[in-house]
């Protein structure tokens, strides 16, 4: 529900930066006239204003990576006979693909862009536990066990972005910044588990069948952060590529902490999320066609 | 950082407290340990004192183990006692600032008072007068213990002064023959069912424990005055019988019955406390999910403003069950299930400070080794469970 707030408060940048630049562009125009469809009068300034603002939309689609900052350290187990960080989780950084697709509005005034880029993504991140009991009479009696969970969270994102170029002409490279507010929709975790039971008489490694469970309950119902990107431009015509590398640092803990132990399904091997907030490194590409000024006459170039 | 704040503010809240609800395992890396857990209570810091038996390998008894954790259920220390003494009865006994609990001595099978202080220093224990102690609980500034004596072959009902001495004491014959006294020696070693031992004073004064009684598994009322019960609501030999009870009022109880496998919860249910009766007349609800002979834990608190009576058990598929009854008229009022994919045991109930509740469990870590568990609910959690 608060959610919505910033949906609207990342509109209203939006619009209030395109009306700026409208406003900007029609004062121009005043001190210029035209007959009929041709210019008269320094057409060249006067395509110059027009063009020096634009409407974009289009798509995009890209990849991810996920390193996930544990906060504080949860387990369902409390080991009465070592210290409990010695059950702590291994994170994999940066190990697992992600996928992202979604659409690109934006507005570029001059050597500045704005762009709102409403997408669904997945974010995919994993760890793994290691636990082991032996017999202190008997060492050749010992269980091993290995758990690796991995975990999908699908979100609906809508990233705002303020790009800035360095360069004019038909590749232009820029850097970015902003910021990103998400719904996560779906969540599924699944749980691969291996180990070694010497006590059974096997010295052999053993690997059970993996088990997956639903998981959106053990997670927030949104997640926000802050983004910096580079990427460049190329327009080739009347139409945009353009290549963007981010990378999300995550403001928010992701773990539903009122579930994070009654709603696991898989507490009964110890599992409890720690808190958790998402870094993410995603790369984009993307098509975008110009809203404005479309015809024979004009470029979306200047 | 004004983004942060603006995160922040539009989120939903996400800050429920550690100790609010949780789980515990508490888990043991060494491959033989084994506990078998018998009560739980919270204690003033908030904590959790957990009372525990652990196999012994000298000894056909339970081994005592104490667990102390904190308020979010992390392990804080423990005590292992002298395998000299054995077999823990439940359960805590709060008193004076004081957890007592009964157990008893492996070489002449005499029944010892230990007591806790509020700090896990563990108090000399005193020794009381009799063998084999089978249940307690508080009366008053009293303790009520059943015990059994092996001579005589004779449930006894005792009222214990913190002291140790015995007040009051009146013994009931468990009946004469060849192996009559089987099934108790049994549930000493644990090599048979564990009969759900209880004691008590009811809404109208009596004492009462459900113990064996002349051949039966009986629910036996008392004044401890005069020689004969007050009443007696017999039950199938040791194959039927009480569960659980929990009085209310007069001659109102809430109860659960075990009859040859088959489990009855019994909401709010006059129970006659003279004459003879018979268990099986009470008829009851069906409990069909409970595992066979099921143990049950009863404990009434107030959730949302409404008495409610708490029913636990232990289910044919190993989860904990919790069913919610309304105390004024026993209607039930909603259910919910505890565990996926490892198999979980009822032990016991306790109340907590913040009006939730603590599920006293064990599980089998790793599908193998015995383990204490406990669930910590709070009050929202079990409303939860009501308006479903």
């Amino acid at each position: 529900m608060k959610g919505r707030y910033i949906i609207f408060f990342l509109l209203y940048i939006l619009i209030a930066l395109s009306s700026i630049g409208e406003v900007h562009a029609q004062k121009k125009s005043k001190k210029r006239y035209y007959s009929g469809n041709e210019l008269r009068g320094g057409r060249g300034q006067q395509t110059s204003s027009f063009l020096s603002q634009q409407w974009y939309l289009g798509l995009i689609i890209g990849t991810n990576l996920t390193d996930p900052i544990p906060g504080t350290r949860y387990s369902t187990f409390s080991p009465i006979d070592k210290n409990a960080e010695s059950l702590y989780k291994k994170y994999e950084k940066f190990n697992i693909l992600g996928l992202q697709a979604g659409l690109n509005f934006t507005y570029q005034y001059r050597m500045l862009d704005v762009s709102l880029q409403p997408n669904f993504r997945r974010q995919s991140f994993a760890y793994a536990n290691h636990y082991e009991w032996i017999d202190d009479n008997n060492a050749e009696n010992s269980l091993v066990l290995n758990y690796y969970q991995e975990h999908e969270l699908d979100y609906i994102e809508i990233p705002l972005v303020v790009k800035v170029f360095f360069l004019q002409g038909s590749v232009r490279p820029y850097i970015g910044i902003g910021g990103y507010y998400g719904w996560l929709v779906n969540a599924n975790k699944s749980i691969n588990v291996d180990g070694i039971d010497r006590a059974s008489g096997n010295s052999y490694p053993f690997n059970k069948e993996s088990l997956s469970v639903g998981a959106t309950s053990l997670f927030v119902s949104d997640n926000a952060g802050v983004l910096g990107s580079v990427g460049l431009n190329y327009d080739p015509g009347n139409v945009r590529l353009t290549l963007d590398i981010q990378y999300r640092y995550g403001l928010v803990n992701i773990t539903n902490t009122a579930n994070r132990f009654t709603d696991n399904r898989l507490a009964g091997i110890g599992d409890a999320l720690d808190d958790l907030s998402l870094n993410n490194i995603a790369i984009n590409i993307g098509i975008l066609f110009p809203l404005r000024f479309l015809s024979n006459d004009f470029s979306s170039t200047e | 950082m004004l983004l942060s704040i603006l995160v922040n503010a539009c989120s939903e809240p996400n800050d429920t407290e550690p100790s609010v609800n949780f789980l515990k395992i508490y888990d043991d890396a060494h491959f033989n340990a084994s506990y078998i857990p018998i009560d739980i209570i919270q204690t003033e810091d908030e904590g959790f004192l957990i009372l525990s038996g652990t196999r012994l390998e000298s000894s056909d008894f339970i081994g005592i183990y104490i667990l102390k954790v904190d308020r979010e259920g992390n392990f804080l220390n423990d005590i292992f006692f002298p395998e000299t003494i054995v077999h823990p009865v439940a359960g805590w006994l709060p008193m004076n600032d004081t957890y007592y609990f009964f157990a008893m001595n492996a070489t002449n099978l005499g029944v010892q008072l230990f007591g806790v202080s509020q700090g896990g220093n563990v108090l000399d224990p005193i020794d009381i007068n009799t063998t084999y102690p089978l249940h307690a609980s508080v009366d008053g500034d009293n303790f009520l213990l059943l015990s059994y004596d092996n001579n005589s072959k004779s449930s006894i009902l005792s009222v214990v002064t913190p002291d140790g001495n015995i007040q009051a004491s009146k013994s009931f014959s468990i009946g004469l023959g060849e192996g009559i006294e089987e099934p108790v020696i049994d549930h000493f070693t644990r090599t048979g069912r564990q009969f759900p031992f209880i004691t008590g004073r009811s809404g109208d004064g009596l004492y009462y424990f459900n113990g064996f009684y002349n051949y039966t598994f009986s629910l036996v009322f008392t004044d401890l005055n005069g020689d004969d019960p007050a009443g007696v609501v017999q039950g199938q030999r040791e194959e039927g019988g009480f569960s659980a009870l929990l009085p209310l009022g007069s001659n109102v109880f809430f109860a659960s019955r075990f009859n040859f496998g088959d489990n009855y919860t019994l909401p709010n249910t006059s129970i006659s406390t003279s004459g003879i009766s018979s268990i099986t007349d009470l008829g009851g609800n069906p409990a069909l999910e409970w595992v066979p002979d099921a143990h049950v834990a009863i404990e009434n608190l107030t959730i949302a403003n409404i008495d409610v009576i708490l029913y636990a058990s232990t289910t044919k598929s190993s989860q904990i069950m919790i069913s919610i009854y309304a105390t004024d008229d026993g209607s039930w009022l909603g259910t919910d299930y505890f565990g996926f994919s490892t198999p979980y045991k009822l032990v016991n109930l306790a109340k907590t400070i913040d009006n939730g509740v603590v599920i006293l469990g064990s599980t089998a870590v790793a599908g193998r080794f015995e383990r204490i568990c406990m669930f910590k609910l709070s009050e929202e959690n079990l409303a939860r469970i009501m308006v479903n």
